[in-house]
């Protein structure tokens, strides 16, 4: 071969490849162009656009479902109780004007002196009227009714502080019982003390309105430098209703009286006093001058509950320094932090109040610029050690468990917005996060023995029930502030003795008295919030179960989208296969295989669906198989028909003629022309299957552990008027069900404009 | 405005029934706007026999409809339809217009429609004998007509229904059938009956003869004309045959793509066309007369309905046209007395002769000469198919196979290598039948069909040295049928079916390529579809590869099915009635390429149809058929100019030809052909042959052999037969 012809060889094959290049682009070109035509003449069809946007939309949400499904999984997911359960608003009362920043105004006292009396809670407004609102009673549910007291007309000077306890006021000498009333006792800003004794009893001992049985009054002269205190515990420590209470006329503790203590400021010279004022008669004990020159930061009564007054101190905290003073005045001992002030919040566990034991000790918070310290001070000698450090430079409010003899179960420390839960010194139990944005945590949280629980409150009014052993659900409710409140008062627990439950009470800026529950009440489903007191956002709100709707909702799509097109898709596989064997070929087979569809197909599907998928395992494959079963036979028949059809045409024998196999009929002629049906079908029982999975969800005959729109929708079925309810949660499914069928029942139209050029023309 | 066609019709002919003035009408289609009727101006007086020419799409229909007040709801309309002076279609009431009417008008609309509908003017639509409800019997379903529109009891309808089904021909015992038990013919006079049955004063019949066949077409046409004769009803003919039309109108309007090009009395417009188009047409019809002598067709296509106008519309198929008819639209203009035409040269065209003066149609087509070597021999064939009346019938009959269609039935052909070999017969005598067997679609029930393979073969050379084919011997998937399929092929009747719609012309072609297993190679594949495309005249082949069967017109379509046919260069192609489906103007174009085709490759072809005139044109030898037997058989020539066999000689008279001479009632046959499953023992042309005598009924007639290769099957000699028939005459 010489190289001219290899070089004419070589062009000659260069030359074809080159040919074939431009056939084969020619070809592609030539679908393209077609797809783009058919494409346009479906896009012009209104539904078929319609069917095509609302598909890929529902494609995209599906698609992008785990990153805007916030919990990864919805269908075990339950919102923190802190959010689905709230206490229980028993009462609100509008009781007169509050100003901001008054505090101490209210108190309370859960019990009377005998059990059929009335229960009252007090509060004080601005002015100095004090107003009593009626706790619910045994004989009535009645609740919230107020009654104004009495009016100390205190203007200009608000109330500084205010608490009601119950003095044991004389015994019977026959029968040893004690005849105990009822006092509030009022501290204004001018330096007034009122003790006022009250009775919601009549002579006859019948239940009346509180009223105003006497008064006492003392001026101290100088403003109170910290809002007075009583060595008598306020009614509010639920756990003692029947309190014995110290005054005077207590037999075998006559040496141990009712005291108010008070620190005064002398506002010429900046001297501090401590005044001691016995409760019988307002008269100053003792009169003792401190020796510091700043407004101490706190103040705390110890033993309260002590036979003797001999081991009961007064606590007060001055910057670095606490000052254990005697009643008599006299200083029994002082602890010295290094490089730490006191902040003034102290606690002592009230079993510490009433034995006397070298282990009791008071909880102290304290801080400098960088960190602060929860320190523990034993009251026998003022010896003081850290119980935990923080890293914040201030702690907003310490409570503690009761406690016994040693360490208290639970000490809670609020810093910033989280709550720390320490069991033991330097151990912590854990820390809890709070709703941040809310006011301060700054009100010292109550402790609820019954429950175990804490009730923190912020100052604008949000409060919570934090169980003092936390666990995976510390929270046992919580509730956000009302706006309408505007900021609250300290809030009172309270037990009602009559009827045995606990209330919380507090008074609203707003001027209203509110009485809540102390035991939360499932408030599921909620509605669409961005705003809990966990912080979790429900944008759909929640189920009667705490689930998260809008988590599952979202997580519903792609498992739809999986049934659908599985079930549409093997359906669609088998149907062209026994479609073609059934109308293609003719004989045995055939006719077998046409018999066992038409078998399947007579059979009422629903019931063949719940009988299939009690028998198979509850997963999702099962129920795509299940699914598939009972799709096939509708589509295979309309398969048929359209290829028994098309075998008649003219241009199948055209193709037989020219020498075609039946493969290449089937796949040449039968295929592109069952291809539009195809899609038809296709998209048909892709809907068909999302709403046959949605049928057996909704019945409950599914496995619910598959999140569906259809199973979204089973407590529909037992609950008819849960749209009315809960229509975030009814809807969302319903209209994503609707649009999902739809969209596919457009796309088969828009298919069908394209198939049937008959419909195109008019 | 134009002239108004009949517009100086003498008044004394009687009053206008229906004017049609200026009227356009144009369908808005996703597509576009497609145009069926521009400027029609037409009245029809009392009396009136107007025929109406056209090809498809032409308008005709839609100019029908119109005048019955049927207006599509997506067509817009100009000018006016008024019938009896009152308006049916109009601008403001008719198409998207109707829309658009207040509720009340529609109403009033409505009923001045159902009024005028039936009583003034009836309308026979097209196949609208298949349009009867299989459930009610044909005097329930003429009955009705009366129901509606009048106020008589149920006796009195009772009479009336047998009036007009006696006034349309038929017995008064086919009121009490149903329609399947009718055949094609009687449905067929039944609704030409119900059209009758208000006596309106205008008869629209729209293609009254198309789908029967010749026989009982001749028939029917006799039927109109009595009707035509006594009652003096005004009576529009539409239909694409001149010789329906010449027959039944003396008037004729030749419509083009919506435009009237050409109207006048009908002999005149026949015998000397004013138009070129109506010349051209006149042209394309194959016809008895003129026999072999070479026609052209009309080259091109009509123009799309859907593209803006301009000129006249016929000027790029018209070999006279000049710049002026691409750009000026010509007017229809009165050329003679009484002679409309659409044409800027129309006087030019003034005596010119339509049987010999053109110079171009007279050259006769060529002999064929034949080689005397048989490719196909049937040797006895029959082809019955098992009758099933219900699963149960043919479960438990005790006869069974007792009851068959014949469809073949003992046929034997030789048919030579090279020839066009004509099957001739009306439908039902088992035509397609014989065309499915022999390219094995269906398997034979008995008999032998051997195919000589050529000597000349080079494709297959390896193996059966004697070179024979026993086609029904040979199994599926066998070499044989492989290597047959590539040597026989068929081209199907409707070219609208043959072609897989999803398929385009390049994948439609290929097709027997890829089966066959050809090439490999795409270049070659190209190379051969190309040419297969070319060798059919649609050129260039690229042009055609990548479009749809839907973007085809009838003509390109059954190119298309022929060069598929053609694509592997068979020998043997057998055609079932190839242009039965296709306009007129394309037929011619389409025969010349069958004897191109031949001429070219020295292909066969068996060539299957029951229009005679194109047998004549194609074929050099001919079987007529009746009822699966074969009842005569010559060279074409001699079969058509000296018919021996009585059927032969009743379907030659019964085409009609535009001519007066031309009877119906000179077709001498009784009846309609009748099926295949109870044939008479003796001739099968017995029942119908009006010289039948007692020997025809029970013994098989022989075949009488008359001169050179040309057969008749008959008890009877010529001169038997022509006592006979001079016997008929005396008796009546």
């Amino acid at each position: 071969m010489s190289s001219v012809e290899r070089n004419d060889k070589y062009r000659e094959t260069e030359r074809d490849k080159e040919k074939l290049r431009e056939l084969r682009r020619r070809r592609l070109n030539f679908r393209l162009s077609r797809l783009k035509k058919q494409w346009k003449i479906f896009y012009k069809s209104p539904y078929g656009k319609a069917g095509f946007y609302i598909i890929v939309i529902l494609a995209i949400i599906a698609i992008i479902s785990p990153v805007i499904q916030l919990q990864s999984n919805p269908s075990t997911y339950v919102a923190p109780t802190v959010d689905t359960t709230v206490p229980k608003l028993l009462s609100e009362n509008f009781v007169g004007n509050t100003t901001a920043n008054s505090s101490y105004q209210i108190s309370s006292y859960g019990s009377s002196t005998t059990i059929t009396g009335s229960n009252w809670v007090y509060s004080i407004d601005s002015n100095g009227e004090i107003v009593a609102l009626q706790l619910e009673t045994p004989s009535s549910s009645v609740i919230g009714k107020a009654v104004d007291v009495f009016n100390l007309s205190i203007s200009p000077s608000v109330p500084v502080a205010m608490s009601v306890f119950t003095l044991v006021e004389s015994t019977n000498a026959f029968t040893g019982a004690q005849v105990m009333s009822n006092y509030i006792m009022v501290a204004t800003s001018s330096g007034h003390l009122t003790l006022a004794r009250i009775s919601d009893l009549s002579s006859s001992g019948s239940p009346i309105d509180p009223r105003l049985v006497s008064m006492q009054n003392v001026s101290l002269g100088s403003g109170f430098a910290l809002p007075p205190i009583s060595s008598v515990l306020p009614v509010n420590q639920p756990s003692i209703p029947n309190i014995p209470f110290l005054s005077s006329s207590i037999p075998g503790a006559t040496s141990n009286v009712g005291k108010i203590i008070a620190i005064t400021e002398n506002k010429g010279n900046s001297t501090f006093y401590l005044n001691v004022i016995q409760d019988s008669g307002l008269k100053i004990s003792s009169d003792k001058s401190l020796p510091f020159s700043t407004a101490p930061s706190g103040m705390e009564f110890y033993g309260s509950f002590f036979q003797s007054s001999g081991p009961q101190l007064v606590l007060i905290t001055d910057k670095s320094t606490m000052y254990a003073y005697r009643d008599n005045g006299s200083l029994a001992w002082e602890s010295n932090l290094s490089g730490m002030n006191f902040s003034g919040q102290l606690q002592i566990p009230l079993s510490y109040q009433r034995t006397n034991s070298p282990g009791n000790f008071v909880i102290a918070a304290a801080s400098n610029a960088t960190s602060s310290d929860l320190y523990r001070i034993y009251t026998s000698n003022g010896t003081a050690s850290i119980l935990y450090t923080f890293a914040s430079p201030s702690i907003s409010s310490i409570s503690s468990s009761y406690g016994s003899t040693g360490f208290p179960s639970s000490i809670l420390a609020i810093v910033g917005d989280e709550a720390y839960v320490l069991n033991g010194p330097n151990h912590l139990l854990g820390k809890v996060p709070l709703t941040s944005g809310v006011g301060t945590y700054s009100i010292p949280p109550l402790y609820d023995p019954s429950s175990n629980t804490y009730i923190i409150s912020s100052t604008s009014g949000a409060f919570y029930s934090l169980t003092g052993s936390l666990g995976t659900n510390p929270f046992q409710w919580g509730e956000l502030p009302q706006r309408y409140m505007k900021g609250i008062t300290p809030p009172n627990l309270i037990l009602n003795a009559a009827t045995g439950t606990e209330s919380i009470t507090f008074r609203g800026l707003n001027g209203y008295d509110y009485v809540y529950s102390a035991t939360g009440v499932s408030v599921n489903p909620i509605g669409p919030t961005f705003h809990t007191a966990s912080g979790a956002i429900f944008p759909l709100g929640t189920n009667s179960e705490g689930n998260d709707v809008w988590s599952q909702f979202i997580g519903s799509f792609a498992p739809d989208w999986v049934v659908g097109i599985a079930v549409g898709l093997i359906g669609i596989i088998v149907a062209i296969i026994f479609g073609m064997i059934i109308g293609y070929y003719r004989g045995f087979i055939s006719v077998a295989v046409d018999t066992i569809t038409l078998v399947i197909y007579l059979i009422p599907g629903l019931a063949l669906l719940i009988a299939l998928t009690s028998v198979l395992k509850p997963s999702l494959t099962n129920i795509i198989l299940v699914l598939s079963f009972t799709a096939w036979p509708f589509t295979t028949f309309t398969i048929l028909g359209i290829i028994r059809s098309v075998k008649q045409r003219t241009f199948v024998d055209a193709a037989k003629v020219s020498g075609a196999g039946t493969l290449q009929i089937l796949r040449r002629h039968m295929m592109p022309n069952i291809t539009p049906l195809l899609i038809y079908l296709t998209s048909i029982s892709i809907s068909g299957a999302v709403g046959a999975i949605a049928t057996l969800q909704f019945l409950g005959i599914a496995p619910l552990t598959i999140l569906t729109w259809g199973g979204m929708l089973n407590p529909l079925y037992d609950n008819y008027y849960l749209a009315a309810i809960a229509p975030w949660w009814v809807f969302p499914p319903t209209i994503a069900l609707t649009l999902f069928v739809m969209g596919f029942i457009f796309l088969s139209r828009g298919v069908d404009e394209l198939v049937n050029p008959r419909l195109r023309r008019r | 405005m134009e002239t108004n066609i009949n517009e100086r019709q003498d008044k004394e002919s009687g009053k206008v029934i229906v004017s049609i003035n200026d009227f356009t009408l144009t369908f808005k289609t996703f597509d576009g706007t497609l145009r069926a009727l521009e400027n029609v101006n037409l009245d029809i007086y009392e009396g009136d026999t107007i025929g109406i020419i056209g090809e498809s799409g032409s308008g005709k229909t839609t100019l029908a409809t119109s005048i019955m007040g049927m207006v599509a709801d997506n067509a817009e309309v100009e000018g006016y339809v008024k019938v009896k002076g009152e308006t049916v279609a109009s601008k403001d009431i008719s198409g998207r217009s109707f829309r658009n009417l207040k509720r009340r008008q529609k109403k009033i609309l409505y009923e001045k429609l159902i009024n005028m509908r039936w009583k003034d003017v009836s309308m026979v639509f097209q196949g609208s004998m298949n349009a009867f409800n299989p459930a009610y019997t044909i005097e329930k379903q003429i009955g009705e007509v009366f129901k509606i529109h009048t106020k008589l009891t149920d006796e009195q309808i009772r009479k009336k229904s047998i009036e007009v089904i006696e006034a349309a021909g038929l017995n008064k015992s086919v009121l009490k059938s149903f329609p399947h038990e009718l055949s094609g013919g009687m449905k067929q006079r039944a609704v030409i009956a119900m059209a009758l049955s208000l006596s309106p004063s205008l008869i629209i019949a729209d293609e009254p003869t198309t789908g029967l066949d010749v026989v009982i077409q001749a028939k029917i046409i006799e039927e109109l004309k009595k009707i035509q004769r006594q009652q003096k009803k005004g009576m529009i003919i539409i239909s694409h045959d001149i010789g329906v039309v010449s027959q039944l109108s003396k008037k004729v309007v030749v419509l083009y793509a919506g435009r009237i090009m050409e109207s006048g009395p009908t002999w005149d417009v026949y015998q000397r066309p004013l138009n070129p188009y109506t010349l051209a047409l006149m042209n394309s019809y194959p016809s008895l007369e003129r026999a072999k002598r070479k026609m052209n067709g009309i080259p091109g296509e009509t123009p799309d309905p859907y593209e803006e106008r301009k000129g006249c519309l016929f000027a790029g198929r018209c070999g006279f046209a000049d710049d002026k008819c691409f750009n000026e639209t010509p007017e229809l203009r009165e050329i003679q007395k009484g002679r409309y035409s659409r044409c800027h040269y129309a006087e030019k065209l003034i005596g010119i002769q339509m049987s010999s003066d053109l110079a171009q149609a007279d050259q006769n087509i060529e002999e064929y000469s034949n080689e005397n070597e048989t490719i196909m021999k049937l040797e006895n064939v029959k082809e019955y198919f098992t009758l099933r009346t219900s699963a149960a019938g043919s479960l438990f009959s005790r006869e069974e196979g007792s009851r068959y269609v014949r469809a073949v039935d003992d046929l034997s052909i030789e048919i030579q290598r090279g020839e066009i070999f004509g099957v001739i017969g009306e439908s039902g005598s088992g035509k397609t039948t014989l065309a499915r067997v022999i390219v094995r679609l269906l398997d034979a029930t008995s008999g032998k069909i051997l195919y000589f393979k050529s000597r000349k073969d080079t494709v297959d050379q390896s193996e059966d040295k004697d070179g024979v084919i026993d086609i029904t011997a040979v199994k599926d998937r066998s070499r044989e049928i492989k290597m047959l399929r590539k040597y026989s092929q068929l081209i199907f009747q409707d070219p609208y079916d043959s072609i897989d719609p999803t398929m385009s012309v390049y994948d439609v072609v290929n097709e027997p390529i890829i089966a066959h297993n050809i090439t490999r190679d795409p270049l070659v594949a190209r190379d051969m579809v190309g040419n297969a495309l070319s060798t059919v005249n649609l050129r260039p082949p690229e042009n055609y590869f990548e479009r749809f069967s839907h973007e085809l017109s009838g003509g390109e379509r059954q190119r298309v099915a022929a060069s598929r046919a053609l694509v592997l260069k068979p020998e043997f192609i057998v055609m079932d009635e190839p242009i039965s489906m296709l306009d007129v103007s394309l037929r011619a174009g389409f025969m010349n390429l069958i004897l191109e085709m031949r001429k070219q490759f020295g292909i066969t072809v068996l060539y299957i149809t029951h229009d005679l005139a194109s047998a004549r044109y194609v074929c050099d030898r001919l079987l007529v058929m009746y009822l699966g037997v074969g009842m005569e058989s010559g060279r074409s020539e001699d079969v058509i100019r000296t018919p021996l066999h009585p059927y032969t000689k009743a379907l030659l008279k019964a085409v009609p030809v535009p001519s007066p001479e031309w009877d119906p009632q000179l077709v001498e046959i009784i009846g309609e052909i009748g099926n295949a499953v109870d044939v008479p023992k003796g001739c099968r042309f017995f029942k119908r042959c009006i010289y039948a005598q007692s020997i025809c009924k029970d013994t098989p007639p022989p075949k009488m052999e008359v001169g050179k290769d040309h057969w008749y099957l008959c008890h009877f000699s010529q001169e038997e037969l022509s006592r006979i028939h001079e016997g008929l005459a005396k008796k009546s």
